[in-house]
């Protein structure tokens, strides 16, 4: 743990924050920006401008008509909820008219963007495909060409349903149908850009793929779709990260996540989520396991005003292995109501449920967890554990777990624990020369670090640093 | 033949449709103790579970006796009654259930369910209690119940003490003591040890041989025992490790 | 308006006007509210339906009119009790106090009775926890109970065995209260008895129990429901503890085909203890919904729950808790375990042990296990000579003995007969 603050700079020196560094907005100069609101003229509109094929624009009604009739959650933060104001949104931007595969082709503002957050240094780095989302649509795209000739297809959703028609409509929705929830149904309509992957049988994609997402409007609406099937034994590992700038009003995140592992396969998907504090972050990702596949969500949340996100992995094939590890951080202002659900069909298969939370400043963080096992699930195993840790007195923790049994021998264990930074553990730290700033900051790395580790190394350190970003000050 | 208190032969066990233990067989005469050595994953813990009637065991070939019985014919209870004993590798716990009254069940069932063996119930425990350097206040504990390493493998010996059974299978008993709780245990072993029965020692080191010493020693090795003798044997393999034994059995099935 | 055609002034007729006017508001509230919301845990796993009034009128009369005690097992007070007490299937209350403590000023007779007479304070504790606004079958109760106990205690009165209440339905709709008013430095415990009778009819059994314990004060409430599957229970119980206060709630639910049960302490003064223990055994086709709250309002207080759940056949379960430490509390301490053995094919269970931490000052655990009987555990057992059926009793029995050990030895061993009895069955 040492080491960490050895990297790092003292708190009390860091100068930028969240503004600077992600926060900064472009000025606005855009191919197409339509109006505020959302009607079946827009949806249309949307999938004119994409050249749909006619099923895909007759989903997007038919969600958009399921998305109206659905009543808003009456769980959760209803009061942050219901002050979100829907006519206000936009629900489609094309920032560029093309996207590109070379960032010199990318519009200099955006390309500078990206190159602030470190996207195209990453990509020379450590990562085998990158796609740049940019409001609406993918500004840039590249793949390795190995890849490319192995077989995998890595590309933009709208490029996917235009390239690969056949494998899109046999696996589009069938993870999480319109009808699933509100949100799920709102992206349906007007969904635009994110991830189609399809990793063929046997092949190994050794280097993570990434997609980054950045919104600059103000009010707009961000409604990524994301497609990974694993052929049968193949593996692969998905990043993603998303930052916005700073606005007084609100902005809207609402993607829709679809995994399917195959058979024997293999699917980790990573992400970072540093919204700002003006972003409903209102996601459902939703993965299938079959025999003998493994599916892991790392799933790390920082950002946002109100994050709603429950990665879900439905193991319906026997032997099928599930793992969530979750990270919370909610500051002043925020609400991070996150957790997982497993579904256990199948039977032989198992589960595991990591979640931790800091809440700071006022933060609210909740746990929602779900496990379910149907009646031939049988020979089941399950753990959850639920860490929080509360830095402050005016901040609040939440553990809500559902656990819903109705099959034989399934063996659930579930665990919480809610505890303040240890008075010991400061003292223990201090006395060996640590200002109090920089003992807390290592008690909560080490608190975190379960998740950290799984995360390729880059990333390890950009979220302790976020995090360090996030507990300057925390002493008073 | 000669008079044999247990005896099994050519023992197959299979764990989770695995082969662990393949063709183990040996008799073991009245007062007689036996050592079973062997490295960790040899099978000799899975032999002493097959034996016990452990339902994750299964003896898929092989015949075994106790006293003449079929042993393979009983369910791990009645294999108890007949007077079998396993002293477990890793006693489990029994939240709930208290020392005092599992043992009270457990020799009224060794017995037949006779109710006249208890009178002295009380007593025989609190002096094995005594012998053991065991707390008084054990006796109202919930079974291995928040017990030390060594707490619960004295408590097995004292099991096997209150049971008497004919037939006893210690299943390293020695791991994870202490060398003060190392010679209570034996000093418990030796008490508790039928004259007229069997003891079956399995162990990975030597050193319990000190205290308890074996009239005979084997050495399993994947499964099968590849060499027996006396208790020269054990100090062999303290001296030179399983090494010598390993070549040997590998130039054997060369040959 | 519905509430015309009951007469309060009619049936309960010696009553006081305060009394009348919370009985007709309870009915409005009762009446106008809608059904509890599926979507809340609370009532996610049990429908409400089942437990609405069908025939107010009938709630508030009897259902076997018969002379005062007649068959009945009415025993009286032995040695070893302080007081017992019975509400019958006729609408009367027998009750029965040592003299002793009624000259130490303990009063413990029929509610009704309590407040006709003045026997002690009650209207300033009446639906006081439990208020109609509470919930929809909370202010049923409160309009229609028409029997119930009264417990008062003053202040440094001792009451060392225990006290017991035999509850017996009254007809199809049984609306029952028990209010317990414990003084300063006061103890006793209580042992809460609900049954039925052979000639009972099938029917709803409603019970509100609240519990005041002041400064200083230990209590223990032991709560048995052992009905017939003829019975739907329905009871909702309420403490709240002072300063340095302790109390221990056990619920143990063995009876009737479904049975509600949310038990919960409200801990409001400084260094405050609360055990809230719940022993569930369920077979047939049993249901049961046990709902726990722990709210910490003051500081240094702890408090731990422990629900320990067997089903067999196709009994359900569900529990779902609360912990809540309030905003600007400190050095509260609160743990909630729920453990269920699920015994043979059939059984489901759910489990939702929730936490709302709105203060950092504060150690706060809680844990659930769901699982089948440990095989490694019967093989150990019957390596030592015991049979599998015994096996299986002292597992079950020992998975329980950590609550019942905390409760009477003559209920203790009434507990326990019961759960083996329900173990052997078929």
């Amino acid at each position: 743990m040492a080491e960490i603050t050895n990297n790092q700079p003292n708190i009390a020196t860091i100068g930028d924050d969240y503004a600077t560094k992600y926060g900064f907005r472009d000025p606005e100069d855009y191919f197409h920006k339509g109006a505020r609101g959302l009607n079946h003229e827009v949806v249309e509109m949307i999938s004119r401008m994409k050249k749909e094929p006619d099923w895909m624009r007759q989903f997007r009604h038919d969600a958009l008509d399921i998305y109206l009739a659905k009543p808003m959650p009456t769980w959760g933060n209803t009061e942050l909820l219901n002050s979100i104001d829907f006519e206000n949104i936009y629900y489609y931007i094309k920032p560029t008219e093309f996207q590109s595969t070379n960032w010199d082709d990318v519009p200099e503002n955006i390309k500078n963007t990206f190159n602030k957050l470190g996207i195209p240094e990453a990509e020379q780095k450590f990562l085998a495909g990158v796609t740049a989302q940019y409001e609406s649509e993918v500004v840039y795209h590249s793949f390795q060409a190995d890849l490319e000739r192995q077989g995998v297809i890595f590309l933009d959703m709208d490029s996917g349903l235009r390239e690969h028609p056949d494998i899109v409509k046999k696996y589009f929705a069938t993870v999480i149908p319109p009808h699933d929830n509100k949100f799920a149904a709102l992206n349906s309509a007007v969904w635009s850009g994110g991830s189609f992957i399809y990793v063929p049988p046997g092949l190994d994609v050794k280097i993570p793929l990434q997609a980054y997402f950045r919104i600059n409007a103000e009010n707009m609406g961000q409604f990524e779709r994301t497609l990974i099937i694993a052929d049968r034994g193949s593996r692969v590992h998905y990043i993603e990260g998303c930052t916005a700038p700073v606005y007084s009003t609100d902005s809207l995140h609402s993607a829709v996540v679809e995994l399917i592992a195959l058979d024997d396969a293999y699917i980790r998907y990573t992400t970072i989520q540093n919204w700002s504090h003006n972003i409903f972050n209102l996601v459902t990702k939703r993965a299938m396991a079959h025999k003998n596949a493994t599916v892991e969500w790392v799933d790390g949340n920082i950002g946002s005003r109100l994050t709603m996100k429950f990665p879900c992995i439905y193991l319906v094939g026997e032997g099928a292995k599930g793992e969530i590890l979750s990270v919370a951080f909610a500051g002043n202002g925020q609400h991070q109501d996150a957790g997982a659900k497993v579904i256990h069909v199948a039977p032989k298969t198992s589960s595991r449920i990591t979640s931790k939370s800091i809440s700071k400043a006022g933060g609210r963080a909740s746990y929602r967890g779900l496990v379910k096992v149907y009646p031939k699930a049988e020979n089941c195993k399950i753990s959850v554990e639920c860490d929080a840790l509360l830095i402050d007195g005016a901040s609040r923790s939440d553990t809500y777990p559902t656990m819903e049994i109705d099959a034989d021998n399934v063996r659930v264990e579930h665990e919480a624990r809610v505890s303040k930074v240890a008075e010991e553990q400061l003292f223990y730290l201090t006395s060996r020369g640590l200002t109090e700033d920089e003992a807390r900051l290592l008690i909560v790395n080490g608190f975190i670090e379960p998740f950290t580790k799984e995360l390729p190394m880059e990333y390890a350190v950009e979220l302790n640093r976020l995090i360090e970003l996030e507990m300057e000050g925390s002493v008073g | 033949m000669k008079n044999t208190i247990f005896a099994f032969k050519n023992i197959h066990v299979q764990v989770e449709s695995k082969e662990v233990v393949r063709g183990v067989s040996l008799e073991i005469g009245p007062g007689e103790k036996h050592a079973i050595m062997g490295k960790n994953g040899s099978g000799k813990s899975s032999l002493a579970n097959a034996l016990a009637g452990h339902p994750a065991y299964e003896i898929t070939k092989g015949e075994a006796y106790i006293n003449g019985q079929n042993l393979l014919e009983m369910d791990a209870t009645e294999r108890a009654r007949a007077g079998l004993f396993l002293a477990f590798q890793y006693p489990l716990a029994i939240p709930g259930v208290t020392v005092a009254n599992f043992l009270r069940s457990a020799v009224r069932a060794r017995n037949g369910g006779d109710e006249s063996v208890l009178k002295t119930f009380r007593k025989d425990l609190m002096e094995m209690f005594a012998f053991l350097e065991i707390d008084k206040s054990f006796a109202a504990r919930y079974i291995n119940d928040g017990f030390s390493g060594g707490e619960k493998k004295r408590l097995e010996i004292l099991q096997m003490a209150m049971l008497k059974p004919k037939m006893a299978i210690l299943d390293e008993t020695d791991s994870g003591l202490d060398i003060d709780a190392l010679k209570i245990v034996s000093k418990g072993i030796n008490q508790a040890s039928p004259s007229d029965g069997g003891v079956l020692l399995i162990t990975h080191y030597q050193r319990l041989l000190n205290y308890v010493k074996p009239d005979y020693v084997h050495v399993m090795m994947d499964g099968r025992i590849v060499q027996s003798g006396g208790p020269e044997l054990a100090l062999k393999l303290e001296d030179q490790g399983y090494d010598w034994l390993e070549s040997k059995n590998a130039r054997a099935v060369e040959v | 308006m519905i509430t015309d055609t009951i007469d309060f002034r009619k049936t309960a007729k010696n009553e006081p006007e305060w009394l009348y006017k919370l009985r007709r508001d309870s009915w409005s509230a009762y009446h106008d509210s809608p059904l509890p919301d599926r979507v809340v845990h609370l009532w996610r796993y049990t429908p409400p339906e089942q437990f609405l009034i069908n025939d107010p009128h009938d709630a508030m009369t009897a259902a076997i009119p018969m002379p005062k005690g007649n068959g009945h097992k009415i025993k009286t007070l032995t040695e070893v009790q302080a007081a017992l007490g019975y509400n019958l299937s006729d609408m009367t209350t027998l009750t029965q106090l040592t003299p002793e403590l009624s000259e130490q000023g303990v009063r413990f007779l029929d509610l009704a009775t309590a407040i006709e007479t003045g026997a002690g304070p009650v209207q300033e504790y009446l639906g006081k926890l439990i208020s109609s606004d509470f919930g929809k079958f909370e202010a049923a109760n409160m309009a229609l109970w028409n029997i119930g106990f009264y417990l008062y205690i003053p202040d440094n009165v001792v009451i060392e065995k225990p006290i017991y209440l035999n509850r017996i339905p009254t007809g199809t709709n049984t609306m029952t209260r028990l209010l317990v008013v414990a003084g300063k430095n006061s103890q006793a415990t209580l042992i809460d008895n609900y049954r039925d009778q052979a000639e009972s009819a099938a029917g709803q059994f409603n019970s509100i129990i609240e519990i005041f314990a002041d400064d200083h004060s230990r209590l223990r409430y032991v709560g048995l429901q052992d009905f017939s599957e003829k019975i739907t229970g329905y009871i909702t119980q309420r403490s709240r503890i002072g300063n340095q206060t302790d109390l221990l709630t056990v619920q143990s639910i063995l009876g009737g085909t479904v049975s509600k049960v949310n038990t919960g302490t409200i801990l409001d003064g400084r260094g405050g203890n609360s055990r809230i223990y719940g022993l569930l055994f369920g077979d047939n086709n049993q249901h049961f919904d046990l709902h726990t709250l722990h709210n910490h309002r003051s500081h240094e207080a702890y408090s731990n729950i422990d629900v320990k759940v067997v089903l067999k056949d196709k009994a359900t379960s569900a529990y779902t808790g609360l912990i809540r430490i309030e905003e600007k509390t400190v050095n509260n301490e609160a743990y909630q375990e729920n453990r269920n053995l699920l015994l043979n094919h059939g059984p489901k269970a759910e489990s939702i042990p929730e936490l709302e931490i709105l203060s950092d000052e504060v150690r706060c655990t809680h844990g659930a296990t769901m699982g089948p009987l440990d095989p490694d555990m019967i093989f150990y057992l019957k390596s030592r000579g015991i049979d599998y059926k015994q096996a299986v009793r002292m597992i079950v029995s020992g998975f329980f003995e950590p609550t019942l050990k905390n409760i009477p030895d003559d209920l203790h061993d009434a507990v326990n007969g019961i759960i083996l009895d329900k173990l052997e069955k078929h």
